[in-house]
């Protein structure tokens, strides 16, 4: 079976594991975590990803939020069947601050982006807003992005 | 001083070793039929996830703002 290409940020991975998150959104992101471990889908990220996951649940703590330790477990197992793509290597800062200012988004969402187009995936994200930004500005050269709710 | 944070700091190693067992067995489960997919969804919400209180919406705010977009970051 051929395993779909995807890659994922952060908000994802948090719609799956909060529980105050509406179904419409946390289930569809928790069946995308369920096929990234059983290989349905080919998961890229950006090495950032670890320092956004990894920050939010700190963050988390820190606020005394009741985090588990099952939660950041949760992280590392599925962080090691992730593609990392690490910068200076397999994307760089050049490149990225330049298709920011062209796509008009943030330096941050550019890594995701320039990866997901070097890659040839399916940029997935819980951000409507940016979605709905980026496809009124039809740029043609974006990659494919699609909403988190929507994934089956 | 130092003793109970090294202390604790172990602990806190050997129940994560703990958890990522836990996590990899229940993957493992779902993988290979032993439990239903409900099954699974009912120990994420238990064992897994947390109130996080707009973590998310916390999050997406701050995206908007490093974007140059006129969202207010959460007091």
């Amino acid at each position: 079976m051929e395993s779909q290409v995807a890659i994922i940020n952060a908000s994802v991975f948090l719609a799956a594991i909060l529980l105050d998150e509406p179904k419409e959104v946390s289930e569809p992101a928790l069946k995308m975590l369920m096929d990234i471990d059983s290989g349905r889908v080919e998961a890229h990220v950006p090495d950032r990803f670890e320092d956004e996951v990894l920050g939010g649940l700190v963050e988390a703590i820190t606020k005394g939020r009741p985090v588990t330790l099952t939660a950041l477990a949760t992280f590392f197992h599925l962080w090691d069947k992730m593609i990392i793509h690490r910068r200076e290597v397999d994307w760089n800062s050049q490149e990225v601050f330049n298709a920011a200012l062209r796509w008009r988004v943030s330096y941050y969402d550019a890594i995701y982006l320039v990866v997901a187009q070097k890659v040839g995936a399916t940029y997935w994200t819980a951000d409507k807003k940016l979605l709905r930004f980026l496809q009124r500005q039809k740029f043609v050269d974006l990659p494919q992005m699609a909403w988190i709710g929507s994934y089956k | 001083m130092a003793k109970r944070k090294d202390l604790e700091l172990a602990t806190i190693h050997d129940e994560l070793l703990r958890a990522k067992e836990e996590v990899a067995k229940m993957f493992e489960a779902l993988r290979a039929g032993q439990i239903s997919e409900e099954e699974f969804k009912r120990w994420w919400r238990i064992k897994v996830a947390f109130k996080g209180r707009e973590a998310l919406s916390e999050l997406l705010k701050r995206r908007e703002i490093a974007r140059g977009w006129k969202a207010k970051l959460p007091s």
